[in-house]
């Protein structure tokens, strides 16, 4: 009877251990390497912006269907920081000789996707920021994997991500 | 064997390789990591450089005479490495080792900044009082030791191509626009001409007023410019709006019937009574309709002496490893055949980015760029590192950069990042500078105190936008002044310190790409823009827009002019 028991168990015990636990890995690993590919993607695709001073549809475009290609589904948010040099706007203080006392506003996702709809290319210039951050929002299947075992409640739970942030270094406005 | 066993050999296994495979994968992780930091403070290193530059130009407006030039670029060059040792924790000399070459590309030619030889091996008068030639003793000394090399800026190269026709030899000396200059034989006489290219009519010979579609007024302009300064005569600081013209190369203002120059804040009065005759017929003429018929001149002229040279007749020199000199015909080494069309043809729009001349123009700026860093970078060695040093593959998008913009490159190799070297270059455009103006570094002034983009929206959505144009300078002159430490803007509006123009919300703080200059404004010789189901007519800004561009051009100090 004892020995049956141990048996059974010792069945389970040997299917987690040549089944699911080198499955676990290697997801695990499969969602590393996309990480790998979405950080590098997302560095690419924000210091393109940072050198170039433009944002083009295809560039983005091209971003998106470089993490497509991860086998993942992502949640883009886009953040870009206007520098607002202009001392016109501080009047209450009109000393025009006073350095970094600047204003930025903020433009976020859906106001820059549909700006790309209709003009093709946001410009930025000099001074003005651009963030990129990416979270994966499917399941992976080493997330499916874990949720065996233990489950992570909550809504902001994310396996892949990559996250870059560059200072616009030239006028992209004109050309 | 039991099932159990063959459990166990299975975990043993199986356990290692994904060891491994997590610890190799989080190593690949920290190299692109590590990667990226590099990557992002070679980049911020290069910005601040070329950050350097710009403020040091901004102040001096004789910063593209040579001399001033090379400090200017030296300090960028100390700054790049300022940035880069406080931003990595290391020493200047370590990071040296690290940096094959710093390429600064400027209107005509450019420096790298590298490893040079810097040895005497010149003439000497020896003991017994000879004269006799001095070389190194290669049989103490060793020839690649890193003792005999001096990190400096190399001698400027210019962006040239020699070309030969039967007995026409001539150099073409290319920039960043569409100037040359010609130097050498041609029909017999020996030339030394520079100018700017042009559409030309070819059965025209004088300029009449017509460029792109637009007419071009022969009428002088008021330019006025704001300055503090303190005269040869008194200490006292004085300002003022002052109208000035561009006599000589140089600005001089007018105080009433007075001329003065400026100079680091003092005012310099201008006495001669020839001068002073020169100044007031300067103030009479129109800079920028001089500046086109001038370019129009020229460009008939290279139309009818060059409009024969081809690709064939481009002639290289190219000296061997083992030291011979060979002469190459057809420019088999640049990366645009042009066939048998005419290299200098200017009754084709030259102007035009997919024109043959600005095709080959461009070809011949990368070709002498990449040749003399190929060679900086292939023969760099270091001690510090046993990586070997190559010229890395440059993307098209940045050659694009390189051969429109005055850029700097940085060079970063051989610095260890765990099993691998890093090994990147960075291109920063600077697009703030008095090296030359380009299409797009004209800034327009409007009468409500703003100043704008040319392909700012709402001056070509509003017909009465345009009409309120009442000026427009080169960017710079919109940079913050600095004079004996108090700052002032040499564009003010209704002539107050209190009130400088500042830029507009709509094209220049929130960019909007929506208008492009060289499709829907340069370009568009009609004037008219239908966009969205609108009509807007655009001729009144294109006009205003080319008679700015033509004067800033007209009056930039140029060396070889």
């Amino acid at each position: 009877m004892s020995d049956s028991f141990i048996t059974i168990i010792a069945i389970f015990l040997a299917a987690i251990l040549m089944f699911i636990f080198p499955l676990m890995s290697m997801a695990d690993r499969t969602d590393d390497i996309s990480e790998l590919a979405v950080q590098a993607a997302t560095t690419e695709f924000v210091d393109k912006v940072k050198t170039t001073g433009k944002l083009t549809s295809e560039g983005y475009n091209e971003f998106v269907s470089t993490l497509a290609a991860t086998g993942n589904s992502y949640d883009i948010d886009m953040q870009i920081q206007h520098l607002d040099e202009n001392p016109g706007v501080k009047v209450t203080q009109a000393d025009v000789t006073k350095i970094g006392e600047n204003l930025y506003y903020n433009e976020y996702t859906s106001q820059i996707e549909e700006r790309l709809d209709n003009d093709k290319r946001i410009a930025l210039k000099e001074g003005d920021m651009f963030k990129v951050t990416v979270k994966n929002t499917n399941k992976t299947i080493a997330e499916i994997l874990r949720g065996f075992f233990y489950k992570i409640s909550g809504n902001d739970t994310y396996q892949v991500s990559g996250q870059h942030v560059g200072t616009v270094s030239v006028n992209g406005a004109s050309n | 064997m039991k099932f159990q066993y063959l459990a166990v050999i299975f975990v043993i296994i199986i356990l290692p390789i994904t060891l491994v495979m997590s610890f190799y994968m989080q190593t690949q992780i920290d190299i692109m990591d590590r990667q990226n930091e590099y990557r992002a403070k070679l980049s911020d290193a290069t910005y601040d450089a070329v950050k350097a530059f710009q403020i040091n130009t901004t102040n001096s407006y004789y910063s593209s005479v040579s001399d001033s030039k090379i400090r200017d670029i030296e300090a960028a060059v100390n700054t790049f490495y300022n940035s880069l040792t406080a931003n990595l924790n290391l020493t200047k000399s370590e990071l040296k080792a690290y940096v094959p070459a710093i390429v600064y590309t400027l209107y005509d030619g450019y420096y790298i900044y590298g490893k040079r030889y810097n040895v005497y091996e010149g003439p000497q008068i020896n003991k017994s009082g000879e004269l006799t030639n001095m070389t190194i003793n290669t049989d103490t000394e060793n020839i690649t030791d890193p003792d005999l090399y001096e990190y400096g800026l190399k001698p400027f190269v210019y962006y040239s191509c020699q070309y030969q026709k039967g007995s026409d030899n001539f150099i073409v000396n290319f920039t960043l626009d569409n100037f040359i200059s010609i130097y050498g034989t041609i029909g017999g006489t020996y030339y030394n001409k520079s100018g700017y290219l042009i559409e030309i009519d070819s059965n025209r010979n004088k300029f009449d007023g017509k460029y792109k579609g637009t007419t071009i007024t022969n009428t002088a302009e008021n330019l006025t410019e704001y300055l503090k300064f303190t005269t040869t005569a008194s200490n006292q600081p004085k300002e003022g709006v002052y109208r000035y013209v561009v006599h000589q190369n140089q600005k001089v203002y007018i105080n009433g019937s007075d001329y003065f120059w400026y100079d680091q804040g003092v005012a310099h009065p201008i006495q001669g009574s020839t001068t002073k005759a020169a100044i007031a017929e300067m103030i009479k003429k129109s800079s920028s309709y001089e500046f086109y018929q001038e370019a129009y001149e020229f460009s008939k002229w290279v139309y009818d002496n060059l409009k024969d040279i081809k690709q064939a007749n481009i002639r290289t020199v190219i000296r061997k490893t083992n030291g011979d000199i060979e002469i190459e015909t057809g420019g088999t080494n640049l990366e645009f055949d042009a066939g048998n069309q005419s290299l200098f043809d200017t009754s084709k729009d030259p102007e035009d980015p997919a024109s043959i001349f600005n095709q080959h123009r461009m070809a011949v700026i990368k070709n002498t760029i990449e040749t003399n860093l190929m060679a900086a970078i292939n023969s760099y060695n270091s001690n510090a590192s046993s990586f070997a040093y190559a010229l890395p593959q440059l993307t098209e998008e940045d050659w694009e950069k390189a051969v429109n913009n005055v850029c700097m490159i940085a060079f970063m190799q051989g610095m260890p990042i765990g099993g691998k070297y890093f090994n990147d270059y960075v291109v920063v455009p600077n697009d703030k500078n008095n090296e030359f103006v380009d299409n797009d570094s004209v800034y327009l002034t409007t009468n409500d105190g703003k100043y704008h983009l040319t392909n700012c929206p709402i001056l070509i959505e509003n017909r009465n936008w345009q009409d309120r144009i009442n000026g427009g300078y080169i960017n710079t002159a919109f940079q913050r002044q600095t004079v004996n430490g108090q700052y002032y803007y040499r564009h003010v509006y209704n002539n107050k310190i209190e009130t400088p123009y500042s830029p507009c919300y709509y094209c220049l703080v929130n960019s909007s790409g929506k208008y492009d200059l060289d499709d829907d404004i340069i370009n568009n010789t009609i004037g008219n823009i239908d966009r969205n189901g609108q009509h807007y007519n655009i001729t009144t800004l294109r006009q205003k827009y080319f008679s700015i561009l033509g004067r800033e051009k007209n009056n930039l100090y140029k060396t070889n002019n």
